[in-house]
């Protein structure tokens, strides 16, 4: 029973934990539980360590350094600077990595060190398997480094009942509504003015009605009618405004199933009525983000709400490659009256696999030798953020992008991206930390992002509230797979004009899908 | 007395138990190189295929990968068939499966023998060669490119080959009558047929050409000097001769009709579940999609109970082939 019930508390603390880190949304001076009363491994951090002989990482795709990008240099220049002699980096597909994470956990061949969401942190925190370093981090150096720039807010949002298992190394960012400028002032609409729901659907018509698009009438798409992964509904927040088609917490403590309530069934009259007049393109059912953004660059598309950091340039240079005679500036929109905040997601974190051998000098190893230095605040961090010199940036003159348009010559003393070892017409604009996301300050940081990413976090930190964590219980494990089948498919079939939105929830009934959710809701609440 | 009685059979089945091994041993040692040669095929099937096997204890228990895994007896059986929530869903993924396998497969080789006899019947052997280069190709393509290829061609904008093409002939009036053939109930299975005859026709002519080319001439001629007509010899001697190829295609096929994953999964999407839902898609969502870590002995229950009704059908296919083929089966 013990082993159940804890699971269940470390998640319900650690959705209560969520309240704190946006600028909006939350009160940004509520902290959870204060660090440090673990207890565990308090004897052992003041025992000396050594860097670790070995050290195995799982990371997804967001380690720009794959294989093909100079891994073997990233892991050579991180070796030197750790001291740790022997470093591996598994690196598997970014679209099925928690596929590969659930089949590496559950063998006995796990890595030191793996990068997981925040599903993933609660059950295999829950299920003991994290290596717990609240009184590593609560008397370490990255602590200091953390408060200097009031970043514990986002650690602490990753804290279960006060305690630490993995470590946030960037805010986890989100998504911003970007509008193509030119298309802005071909009808004479500033984006300022772009404050409420008829605006936006004003300003997306007057698109269309001028015929801005180069394939038919459509203005906006996206990578799926409903995301597959929490917040779900990221890539549409005009249309969902209030609506969340999973479990939210009311603010009496009380849980209920977003899906059912009645702003849900507006946000797909909202998404049905754009696909019916013609705004929005219907193939966002089934196409990959990599077709969305294929079909932003090539002007299909004039609206686009996507990742509101380094996307915003290459969104732009994406424009600029397809379409070279035209203005590729972007704006970001603030969020509209009716969505009042964009979803800040919680941040991926690094997590120590606990050997389970009661000994933490391994882990304590780790945190300091890895954890701890990712963070440091000058050269390690500097190779996380911007990779290995003269492999994917330089200081050294010279010219990028020779023979293309984007074609530019550095000085000596410079900083400047170099082009990518897999497509020599595109720059590299990152590592593995977002320079603006960044929790440590970094020394001699270059300020590479371009303004327009700048613009675009900026924007998104000020305007942003924290995704809702929802603890885990046997009827959600047992039960919701189901139930986010049969929801997709209601949100699909509505949004392309198969059934409305009446048809939609009869067949939620049909397919039991009341039952299943007043399982899951009851759950919840048996845990208040 | 009764010592002596019971001893002298015991001694006889020792004697000859250990002559029998002898033989063997005799036998092994005279074909040791064959052995030798068999030793890493063993070897691989050891370990590749029946290993992994160990695996299947899993239906019976709870496992979430993490935790020690827990005896449940038929837990996960009863709830996959008597579960409200979820029997609905298993049962429509069987459905599913068999109906997209066994129709895929009757198409898939009705038009092959089709294409086949029309390719026999060609007199040009260059043009022959370079249709059947051409109908061979697609085989090779993976599916998520077909999948991307096919969305393309389908798409329901003005990008949209076919959809332009009803546009231009008037089927469809505007373009707000493009038709979402990925993405409809209506329109998924009929495509998904038609992007797998596409794909699989070709290579499944290889067999019935290779039937073809065994028939003998003189019959032909034969047939010709009794006034039969080119239909006729298609219909009295082409066809009978490809009769028991046809037969042992479907059969062999047969036997394999649950594994339907990849061709499903790439065209698959939100709106069309209900009807491209199979068994091994159903596994996967299963297992991936409820947000949490997943109950591996319920998926690995529903998979056990695949590999059964496939097992089953390969033991009937079995039979059938040694009617057919007299007396050869497939396994």
């Amino acid at each position: 029973m013990k082993k159940r019930v804890l699971p269940l508390l470390l998640s319900a603390t650690m959705a209560a934990g969520l309240f704190a880190g946006c600028d909006k949304g939350g009160d940004t001076n509520t902290t959870t539980t204060a660090a440090g009363n673990s207890g565990t491994q308090a004897s052992n951090t003041a025992t000396e360590v050594t860097a670790p002989e070995s050290l195995t990482i799982m990371v997804d795709g967001t380690l720009v350094a794959t294989t093909e990008e100079g891994q073997a240099e990233f892991i050579a220049k991180l070796q030197e600077l750790t001291g740790i002699k022997t470093i591996k980096i598994v690196q598997p597909d970014h679209s099925s990595y928690y596929d590969n994470v659930s089949q590496v956990m559950a063998s006995n061949d796990r890595p030191d060190v793996i990068l997981l969401n925040s599903t993933y942190l609660q059950s295999y925190a829950g299920e003991g398997i994290l290596w717990d370093m609240t009184d590593a981090y609560a008397s370490s150096d990255l602590k200091t480094r953390h408060d200097a720039k009031n970043s514990g807010v986002y650690v602490d949002s990753v804290r279960m009942d006060g305690k630490l298992y993995g470590m946030p190394m960037q805010r986890g960012g989100g998504c911003v509504t970007y509008v193509r400028q030119s298309w802005l002032d071909a009808c004479g609409l500033k984006a300022e003015d772009i404050t409420n729901y008829a605006a936006y659907i004003d300003m997306l018509t007057q698109f269309k009605n001028k015929g801005l698009s180069t394939v038919d009438d459509y203005v906006i798409g996206a990578a799926g009618f409903i995301g597959s992964e929490a917040p779900y509904i990221n890539y549409w927040p005009e249309f969902y405004q209030d609506a969340y088609p999973t479990f939210v917490q009311q603010a009496d403590g009380t849980w209920v199933d977003g899906f059912e309530l009645d702003s849900m069934k507006a946000a797909m009259q909202r998404l049905a009525d754009g696909v019916k007049n013609g705004l929005i393109d219907i193939q966002s059912l089934d196409q990959k983000t990599s077709d969305a953004r294929t079909k932003m660059a090539s002007g299909e598309y004039g609206v686009f709400t996507y990742w509101a950091n380094h996307w915003a340039a290459n969104l732009e240079n994406n424009i600029a490659k397809a379409l070279p005679d035209e203005d590729n500036t972007l704006v970001a929109l603030e969020p509209i009256d009716e969505v009042g905040t964009y979803i800040n997601r919680l941040a991926n974190v690094w997590c120590i696999v606990d050997d389970g051998n009661n000994d933490s000098s391994r882990e304590q190893a780790i945190f300091k030798y890895f954890i701890e230095t990712m963070q440091d605040g000058d050269k390690v961090q500097f190779l996380w953020t911007y990779g290995v010199e003269d492999v994917h940036y330089s200081y050294k003159a010279g010219t990028v992008l020779a023979g293309t348009e984007k074609e530019k010559t550095y000085e000596d003393g410079t900083f400047h991206w170099l082009e990518m070892k897999s497509d020599n017409t595109k720059l590299y604009s990152k590592m593995h930390i977002t320079a603006v996301d960044a929790l440590v300050t970094l020394k001699n940081d270059p300020n590479a992002l371009a303004e327009s990413a700048v613009k675009a976090s900026q924007l998104f930190t000020a305007n942003c509230r924290n995704e809702a964590m929802i603890p885990s219980t046997d009827a959600y494990a047992e039960y919701n797979g189901s139930l986010i089948t049969i929801k997709n498919e209601i949100i699909a079939k509505v949004a392309t004009g198969e059934w409305t939105v009446d048809q939609g929830y009869e067949y939620y009934k049909e397919q039991k899908g009341d039952q299943m959710s007043k399982m899951i809701v009851d759950s919840l609440n048996a845990l208040n | 007395m009764s010592k002596n009685v019971d001893a002298a059979p015991t001694a006889t089945v020792a004697v000859s138990t250990t002559t029998k091994w002898k033989k063997i041993k005799t036998k092994m040692w005279k074909y040791r190189g064959f052995y030798l040669m068999f030793l890493p095929v063993f070897i691989f099937a050891l370990f590749f295929f029946y290993l992994p096997m160990i695996g299947i204890r899993y239906a019976f228990y709870d496992y979430n990968g993490l935790k020690e895994a827990t005896f449940v007896g038929i837990k996960h059986f009863k709830t996959m068939f008597t579960d409200p929530f979820k029997s609905k869903d298993f049962f429509n993924a069987v459905l599913n499966t068999v109906e997209i396998s066994v129709f895929k497969l009757l198409l898939t080789t009705g038009f092959a023998v089709i294409v086949s006899i029309f390719l026999n019947e060609m007199i040009n052997i260059h043009f022959k060669k370079v249709i059947q280069t051409i109908i061979y190709l697609p085989h090779f393509l993976s599916w998520v490119v077909t999948a991307s290829l096919f969305s393309l061609i389908l798409a329901p904008n003005s990008h949209g080959l076919i959809n332009t093409f009803l546009l231009n002939i008037g089927v469809i009036k505007s373009a707000d009558e493009y038709i979402y053939f990925l993405g409809s109930s209506a329109w998924w299975r009929p495509i998904y047929f038609l992007i797998n005859l596409w794909k699989e026709t070709g290579w499944q002519t290889v067999i019935f050409m290779a039937t073809l080319s065994g028939i003998n001439p003189e019959l032909y001629e034969a047939a010709s000097i009794d006034g039969a007509g080119r239909f006729q010899k298609m219909r009295y001697l082409t066809f009978p001769a490809i009769r028991n190829t046809i037969l042992t295609v479907i059969i062999l096929n047969l036997a394999k009709i649950m594994n339907l994953f990849e061709s499903v999964w790439v065209l698959q999407n939100n709106a069309v579940i209900q009807t491209s839902q199979v068994l091994e898609t159903y596994i996967y969502n299963q297992t991936f999609n409820s947000g949490r870590i997943p109950n591996y002995g319920y998926t690995a229950a529903v998979g056990l109970f695949k590999s059964l009704i496939g097992m089953v059908l390969v033991l009937v296919c079995n039979h059938w082939s040694k009617k057919v083929r007299e007396g050869r089966g497939i396994v």
